[in-house]
């Protein structure tokens, strides 16, 4: 009797100690990094994941930060909001640090889509796009990272690890230059008509970068260059229910407009 | 709990808890998630304890100098707790009931405004004459006493215990009910234990320990969040004593008008369900064997089965839910901890030498899977959650986790003549919860003492009983990383629509880093025990220093990467300090009279961040809105420390006054003199960590009876008193009566500011208080009754009566200076944002032996 008992503990102890090796950490409710950026649908879903705060952008910090340091309103004082009204505000004002985040978060996805999906098997076409659509969001992010703070540091690549987190601040004019750069590749391969309703496209780039050469103060490039502030024939030919043709600065917002 | 201060700033600070072998850290305590957030704000997790019924515990001990707690390597370096249960014992059947019965309070309500003052400050707040009349209001609704109440507590055990030489036993029943000093609230826990040891032959001897317990604790919520539903005492502290609590038919009344937006704070607790339900097994077996002389071997195999639901529920006389039409769900999490220890042990002397080795292997697994169902717009509040088909609106969450530790101890005992000891001590610990390039760490400590009392020269002498000095230094870890940390995760990071569809969008969530590890410390701690008059007095003290390195952080890096923080191992802490405590029997007559007093003293620094900056301000704090951070990170003061403005007064009429502010306001100190007031005047305000604190134990008995007094003192911490950023921040809550002082053009007041909504109040010195206290934590007076008969029927059976927390001497102006808003977090310590505060009791009981 005792020695069966014996033998079963030290059996079951020693199946116990072997069991014990393998210490790599199993995830299982996400999804590690060599087992994304393989297909198609893993590209479209970090596509969008660069979107995303385009949407935390203009819902609401995007349009309140200019609208409550402009005079048509007197915010309520809760969150720090009327220091903008007063111009009281400090980095540490939760709006302007969202600002800043939001815009900052968009760049780094945009690339790690721009990083990664370049090797990914798939329809060469919509990679093209893709890869398209994701230089028109780091030249949105970067345009308004430009006009709204000035210097600010320029992210070529994805955040990977520590060493890569601080980056010194790069001009305002080099801001610019970045924001131009990107737009003109947008330009390039974004198609006429957005693949769906929501996503960027040539007429919005277009406009986009117009906007940047004037911001930027290059007034020559943006009236009488290659690609002309408004070319208003060529947007009335766009795909006329996409913007309001009275008002093509309202492209942008159409195009933006998310339905919650 | 704390021992010997705090070694961490995003690990757990807790110590670790072994019961019967079996270690429990708290992060191994789930909680479910799911339903209405209303009342999960707190995070205050139950501690460990809590599940375990304290009647069984036979003895608890503590370990802090390294060398003891080496062996539990990186899991140690906050001390270790060891609870050990009753136990059976051969000889006759002993059957015992226990159990005492008593009532709850809270220590003091705090003085705010009643109805007529309330209304006369929302005249002056609003510029209007919203309230005509403020003395026909009189002294209006009390919400602190309709929040509170006298609670009772109940506990009753029974057990049997016996057994012959072969077998012993121990088996007991309880039940235990609290009742909450918050209406609504109650904790009830029921528990079974089965203690066992079995001789199988004389060299064999087999057992185990289990336990169940089925805890349901229905929560009072409590919330540091001010604006949203907050909890039952936060919104009684904010309400409006002008407001009516019932509406005509007796129901928690909603509000209209310009009172549309008030939560009635009963509603807290009238209209929502906040229960969590916990099922757990505690158990192991074991096997001692006796293999030859001196070699022994022991196995043990245990297992945690955790099994927590939630119930949420908030209906619609709540107006948060009334607005989603009901709000409510369901949660569970199952957590199962799998512990397998082999232990062999040498113990052999020759001549004056003796010598044991032991060797110590052991595996833990953790897999914890969770899911969380949240409804909204129910057609009724008719089933609460029990129907969550009905609820147009559903979000879902769910979660699956795993850690692994294994550990491979060896140990080393020597000594020579029972007067020179030494003890070596060496434990290699892999994690998976370590990045790639750490997967094992490796912990030594060595430890000697000398026992001076068996030296000859020291035998000639009687007043000196026992004398023994203790030296140790070793390193320990801590590894209460939270999961998957080191690697990059990829997830779904919001959303976005595209054609009208939300389309999920997956990107990285954190940056990776494949180096973090364990947190190490280093200790090193010198004793001494000293015993005189036959060890009736026996002191010990301790000086300590404990160097913690590799200390886990989540730093704050550039938002320009994309992140706001990454988690590594970055900065340094040390906490030294000295420990002391005497027992001593001062009378052993028919009077009997036992002092055990301890005093410990421990002071905490910072001295390394990450070698870049010398500063942090953690962005994850959980402060009052729009106080998110309580306190900074900063070389060379302690964690914890209190950061904000310097107060300087009010602004008068007539003086020169700033941007934005107008007279009444609150004029804050430009403290680095550049003329203009900013981030930059802030500074450290305050240390939540505590000068020294003691506690003294007297016990006396004569004849039959005995008599018991503990007293806690805690000394020169500070506490942040964070509600009164609201109660004295002359918006829209009530006010504390100290308000009735304000800033008016004709009461210049330079301490309190003007009514007025919107005004910029920070955190400053000014909400800093002194939270000294000394306690009277227990009074016992009991009676044991006589053997009655020859039979001895009820002998040593006792009655008593005993009150806790019953006086209570502070300056602090809060509910209650043994405060801490935010449980167990590192960075938040002494804040007092209003949870629920600390009762005083009074309890009558008995322990019959049958």
């Amino acid at each position: 009797m005792k020695n069966r008992i014996i033998q079963f503990v030290v059996g079951v102890a020693f199946i116990a100690m072997f069991g014990a090796c393998n210490l790599a950490e199993e995830p299982y409710s996400f999804v590690s990094p060599d087992q994304f950026y393989t297909s198609a649908a893993d590209a479209e879903a970090a596509l969008t994941a660069a979107y995303t705060p385009v949407t935390d952008l203009y819902s609401r910090v995007g349009t309140q930060l200019p609208d409550y340091s402009a005079d048509q309103c007197f915010p309520r004082a809760v969150v720090g909001r009327e220091q903008l009204t007063v111009f009281s505000y400090d980095a540490t004002n939760d709006l302007v640090g969202q600002y800043w985040q939001h815009c900052f978060n968009g760049v780094n996805r945009a690339n790690q889509v721009l990083d990664n999906v370049g090797k990914i098997s798939m329809d060469e076409t919509r990679k093209k796009q893709i890869m398209a659509e994701a230089y028109f969001l780091r030249g949105l992010y970067y345009f308004h990272l430009a006009k709204t703070f000035g210097d600010v540091p320029l992210k070529l690549t994805s955040t990977k690890d520590i060493s890569t987190t601080e980056t010194a601040k790069s001009p305002v004019a080099e801001v610019y230059a970045f924001a131009i750069k990107d737009l003109e590749q947008a330009v390039k391969d974004l198609p006429q008509t957005p693949k769906d309703k929501g996503r960027a496209a040539w007429g919005p780039a277009i406009g986009l970068l117009a906007k940047a050469y004037l911001y930027a103060g290059n007034n020559t490039k943006a009236a009488s260059g290659e690609k002309p502030l408004f070319l208003c024939k060529i947007l009335r030919g766009y795909n006329s229910h996409h913007f309001h043709k009275k008002h093509p600065s309202q492209l942008l917002a159409h195009v933006f407009r998310t339905i919650n | 709990m704390r021992i010997r201060g705090n070694n961490s700033i995003s690990g757990s600070s807790e110590p670790l808890y072994v019961i019967d072998g079996f270690p429990i850290a708290g992060s191994d305590n789930p909680t479910a998630t799911g339903g209405s957030t209303i009342g999960t704000e707190n995070g205050n997790r139950l501690s460990v304890l809590s599940t375990l019924n304290p009647n069984d515990i036979e003895s608890i001990e503590v370990l802090k100098d390294a060398s003891a707690t080496a062996i539990y390597g990186t899991r140690g370096a906050n001390g270790v707790v060891l609870i050990s249960t009753k136990r059976g014992k051969a000889g006759k059947t002993k059957v015992s009931y226990e159990g005492y019965y008593g009532t709850q309070k809270i220590n003091k309500v705090l003085d705010l405004m009643n109805a007529e003052q309330y209304a006369l400050y929302e005249n002056e707040l609003s510029g209007q004459l919203l309230n005509p009349d403020p003395k026909s209001l009189g002294v209006g609704t009390n919400w602190q006493n309709l929040v509170f109440r006298t609670a009772p507590i109940q506990s009753h055990q029974v057990s049997i215990s016996g057994g012959n030489e072969k077998t012993q036993y121990n088996i007991s029943l309880s039940h235990f009910n609290q009742e909450g000093i918050v209406i609504t609230s109650n904790f009830n826990r029921s528990s079974m234990r089965i203690n066992l040891d079995n001789m199988v032959n004389k060299n064999l001897k087999i057992g185990t320990n289990i336990t169940y317990n089925y805890a349901i604790n229905n929560t009072a919520a409590t919330a540091s969040s001010a604006d949203v539903a907050g909890g039952g005492v936060v919104l009684a502290l904010q309400a409006s004593p002008i407001l009516s609590a019932f509406d005509a038919n007796g129901r928690t009344a909603v509000y209209d008008g310009r009172f549309a937006d008030a939560i009635n704070p009963l509603s807290l607790a009238y209209s929502v369900t906040n229960r969590n339900t916990t099922n757990r097994f505690l158990g192991n077996i074991f096997a001692d064997w006796t293999i030859g002389k001196g070699l022994t071997y022991r196995a043990s195999f245990g297992s945690d089965l955790i099994s927590d639901t939630r119930d949420a529920y908030a209906d619609r006389y709540l107006r948060p839910a009334a607005i989603v039409n009901g709000i409510g769900g369901k949660g569970t999490v199952s957590s199962n901890t799998f512990l397998h220890e082999s232990m062999l042990n040498y113990q052999k002397s020759f001549g004056q030498h003796g010598l044991t080795f032991t060797g110590v292997f052991s595996t833990q697994s953790q897999i914890q899977a969770s899911d969380a169902i949240t409804g909204q717009q129910f057609p009724n509040d008719l089933v609460l959650n029990n129907n969550l088909g009905q609820a147009a609106v559903v979000t879902i969450a769910s979660d699956k986790q795993k850690w692994r530790l294994d550990s491979y101890t060896g140990r080393i005992n020597y000594n020579f003549k029972s007067k020179y000891l030494l003890t070596l001590t060496g434990r290699v610990d892999g994690s998976s919860r370590f990045g790639l390039n750490n997967k094992y760490g490796f912990f030594p400590s060595v430890a000697t003492a000398w026992r001076v009392s068996e030296e000859s020269f020291m035998k000639k002498q009687n007043l000196i009983s026992d004398l023994k000095v203790r030296l140790s230094y070793g390193f320990t870890g801590n590894a209460d990383i939270p999961l998957y940390n080191s690697l990059a995760r990829l997830s779904s990071v919001g959303n976005y629509n595209f054609n009208n569809t939300r389309t999920i969008g997956i990107a990285t969530a954190n940056i990776a880093n494949p180096d973090l590890k364990w947190e190490k410390s280093a200790q090193a701690d010198l004793g001494i025990d000293f015993g005189i008059f036959n060890n009736r007095v026996l002191i010990t003290a301790d000086v300590y220093q404990k160097k913690t390195n590799d200390l886990l952080l989540s730093r704050s890096v550039p938002l320009s990467s994309g992140f706001a923080s990454v988690f590594g191992n970055f900065g340094s802490v040390e906490n030294k300090g000295i420990e002391f405590s005497v027992n001593a029997n001062v009378l052993t007559g028919a009077v009997k009279w036992d002092i055990n007093g301890n005093f410990s003293a421990n002071r905490n620094k910072l001295t390394l961040i990450d070698g870049v900056r010398n500063q942090i301000i953690p962005t994850n704090g959980n402060g009052v809105a729009a106080f998110a951070n309580t306190s900074i990170l900063r070389v060379g003061a302690p964690i914890g420390s209190f950061y904000g403005y310097f107060f300087d007064g009010i602004y008068q009429t007539g003086e020169v006054l700033p941007t934005g502010r107008t007279p009444g306001n609150i004029r804050y100190l430009d403290y680095n003199k550049d003329g203009v007031l900013s981030a930059a005047d802030q500074d450290i305000i305050g240390n939540p960590n505590p000068d020294y604190i003691f506690g003294l134990t007297n016990n006396l008995r004569y004849k039959n009876f005995d008599l018991s007094l503990f007293i806690q003192g805690v000394q020169g911490n500070d506490i942040f008193n964070a509600a009164r950023l609201r109660s004295e921040g002359g918006a829209g809550p009530n006010q504390n009566i100290t308000m009735l002082n304000r800033w008016t053009p004709t009461n210049p007041s330079n301490l309190y500011p003007k009514a007025s909504a919107g005004q910029r109040i920070n955190q400053s010195d000014i909400h800093i208080e002194d939270g000294s206290f000394v306690r009277f934590k227990n009074f016992t007076i009991g009676y044991t009754l006589p053997s009655i008969g020859k039979k001895a029927f009820l002998a040593n059976s006792r009655i008593y009566l005993s009150a806790n927390n019953f006086v209570t001497i502070t300056k602090y102006s809060g509910y209650d200076p043994e405060v801490n808003t935010s449980g167990q977090n590192n960075l938040n310590l002494g804040v007092d944002n209003i949870g629920n505060p600390i009762a005083k009791s009074f309890l009558a009981g008995m322990q019959i032996n049958f």
